[in-house]
């Protein structure tokens, strides 16, 4: 597949501050690629490079192979939704949705099937006469989408565009922004600091971190092989073990926590070089054990010190001699854990990624 | 803060309704007493003065001296007014695009010709216009023109003068007004495919339309009653409505003529108002819609 839009070693400063340090990144046509990163970590400055408002200090970014760094935002024909929609307060909704129809020389009559078109398509047809602040946070989303989309642009770039509403309705607009990208096909490329939202959308999600792409892959690459405590911290709940003494044999590596011995089966995973070494465990990769017999392999004893219910699952946490607390997900088909149990906490011997260094701050690792 | 507003009216021994009114009660007695008495009796003298009835009116309609007045005035307040809309809308945009700290300081420097005298200031530009004035004395001497420009005892020092006067009421409601508009809007519509041009056409000039409204009332108010600005500048060659009935009142004594031509000036002000409150409810419709 051709790239559609790549960035080529791009970087932005603001007077001392480096906002994107040397990004490259080639972006699929037709992809759901999302830029995911806490603020100040360069995901809007490279969104608003690709919409043209950001002239990078170095580096170009191209689409199709062409160079638009300098081209001006009205001449890129991208589609950008911003995270407080910017709709135009003395427009319809009709009209909103007519502008970028209107700005390219269109009339109402010619313009008319397209913007019906597109208000069907986000089923608000039946609002087309409203004013914008007629309308509740999630219909003005959608005008705002559908603006965007109106004129079938090469590129629909959003900017949180979520972030505004509450939960709930943030739910079913994950939901139809995902099913509108699929049937219109137009390569999305998405901003957002909500991992959830990064992780249940995406075809791809590049994580930034201090103006760099720190990992970029599919959400279950990132989620179960995370190439570093940030990104495993970040994405989701994870577990830091600290380990030493590896010993690798091939796929197979033993390592130690405490005076204890465990084993690894790292598939292709690439260790990194000696250090302080952390292995990442998820919570739901956790199984706790009523007795030393029934547990696998690698296991650890403790006690529950805490239990939290959350309707679907348990948390509990478990505090251990060699690994500190663990945080440990129980489904309801297992017996509801008691604070002060004595228990196993096992995992499989592939389950976990070991990465270089540790957290800095170890409550982190489960406070979500 | 509703809650502790709440407990403060029910604890006030008056009553929440009576001590609202309380509170007007003084300014409303000061106003009716110093204010609204003599402009009653200002319109009562205009139909009695010399003699009752509509003399007065008929003399304002018919006389060829007044009417030039009348005619001079609207035009300079025509001019002023859009020169003042012009400039202090650029300043305004730009005061709006500047970072917070250039912002604050320009703030304060509109603010700060608040605190000069028009007086002053109507003198400071006599000083610099006038033929052997600071701007022609320059303008000779490094060559541009080799005899002095007619810049006061005319329309153009008048007209200067006023502008300079009325900036500060344009810039601040234009200001206020502008900063309501949310900054995404124009980038929105420039992502849409508007060249700048065109996204401030469709975009920021429409939704700043009530704060022009807004400005021009203003200065076109304060513009209509101007005395010592056009009396000074004008040098007696351009005379307006305001000096035109000072000279009826101190000088020839017409006072049945002076205060129906305030009459007049009052029902155009008023007028005005209405006409422009109006249009600004039009020009909000993001907000009655």
């Amino acid at each position: 597949m051709k790239d559609a839009l790549s960035f080529e070693a791009v970087t932005k400063k603001y007077g001392a501050f480096t906002a994107l340090n040397n990004v490259s990144l080639d972006i699929n046509a037709g992809e759901f690629m999302t830029l995911l990163g806490p603020s100040g970590s360069g995901k809007t400055t490279m969104l608003m490079t690709i919409g043209g408002f950001v002239e990078p200090t170095a580096g170009h970014v191209t689409l199709d192979g062409q160079k638009i760094t300098h081209l001006p935002p009205e001449n890129r024909n991208f589609g950008l939704v911003f995270q407080g929609y910017a709709l135009f307060p003395h427009l319809t909704v009709w009209e909103n949705v007519f502008y970028p129809l209107r700005v390219r020389g269109m009339q109402k009559a010619e313009a008319e099937p397209k913007v019906r078109d597109v208000l069907e398509l986000i089923q608000l047809s039946h609002l087309a006469e409203r004013f914008p602040k007629q309308l509740s946070g999630g219909q003005q989303q959608r005008v705002a989408l559908a603006r965007a989309l109106v004129f079938s642009p090469e590129l629909l770039l959003l900017d949180e565009p979520l972030s505004a509403l509450d939960r709930a309705l943030r739910k079913d607009l994950q939901r139809e922004l995902k099913d509108l990208h699929e049937r219109v096909g137009t390569t999305f490329i998405y901003v957002t600091h909500d991992q959830e939202e990064a992780l249940s959308m995406s075809d791809r999600i590049a994580i930034l971190r201090d103006g760099q792409i720190e990992q970029l892959g599919t959400p279950s690459q990132l989620y179960e092989k995370p190439s570093s405590i940030f990104v495993a911290n970040f994405l989701g709940k994870s577990n830091f073990v600290p380990v030493h003494d590896l010993n690798v044999e091939g796929a197979d590596v033993g390592y130690s926590v405490g005076q204890d011995q465990f084993r690894f089966s790292r598939g292709d995973a690439s260790l990194p070089q000696a250090g302080e070494l952390s292995l990442a465990l998820r919570p739901e990769r956790l199984t706790l054990y009523g007795n030393r017999e029934d547990a696998p392999e690698n296991c650890l004893a403790g006690k529950v010190v805490k239990v939290t219910y959350f309707g679907q699952l348990y948390e509990a946490i478990v505090s251990t001699q060699s690994a500190g607390d663990l945080l440990v997900t129980v489904d309801l088909a297992h017996s509801e854990p008691r604070i002060g149990d004595r228990v196993w906490v096992g995992w499989a011997i592939d389950s976990g990624v070991i990465l270089a260094g540790r957290p800095v701050d170890t409550d982190d690792a489960y406070a979500g | 803060m509703q809650g502790e507003a709440g407990i403060a009216s029910r604890s006030s021994p008056l009553g929440k309704d009576t001590a609202y009114w309380g509170m007007v009660l003084l300014p409303a007695v000061f106003l009716a007493t110093l204010y609204l008495v003599p402009v009653v009796s200002v319109m009562v003298r205009s139909v009695t003065e010399p003699t009752l009835g509509l003399d007065n009116y008929a003399v304002i309609l018919e006389n060829k001296a007044i009417r030039n007045v009348l005619g001079k005035t609207v035009y300079i307040c025509a001019v002023t007014t859009a020169l003042t809309l012009l400039f202090g809308y650029a300043t305004a945009y730009a005061m709006c695009r500047m970072p917070e700290r250039e912002q604050r300081l320009m703030f304060f420097l509109v603010i700060l010709s608040f605190w000069i005298s028009v007086l002053i200031r109507t003198f400071a530009w006599i000083a610099v216009l006038q033929p052997q004035g600071l701007l022609n004395d320059i303008l000779i001497g490094i060559g541009i023109i080799d005899r002095p420009l007619r810049l006061v005892r005319n329309d153009l020092g008048v007209i200067i003068g006023m502008v300079h006067y009325m900036l500060p009421y344009a810039i601040l409601p234009l200001f206020a007004n502008m900063k309501t508009i949310d900054p995404t809007l124009v980038p929105a519509a420039r992502a849409l495919g508007a060249s700048p041009r065109k996204a401030f056409m469709t975009v920021f000039l429409p939704l700043s339309l009530p704060g022009l409204a807004g400005a021009s009332i203003l200065v076109l108010i304060f513009s209509s009653g101007f005395y010592i600005t056009p009396a000074l500048l004008g040098g007696g060659k351009v005379v307006m409505i305001a000096e035109y009935i000072s000279v009826q009142m101190s000088e020839t004594l017409k006072w049945g003529l002076a205060t129906s031509l305030a009459t007049v000036l009052m029902l155009v002000v008023l007028a005005l108002t209405i006409a422009m409150s109006r249009y600004m409810d039009i020009g909000d419709t993001g907000k009655k819609a």
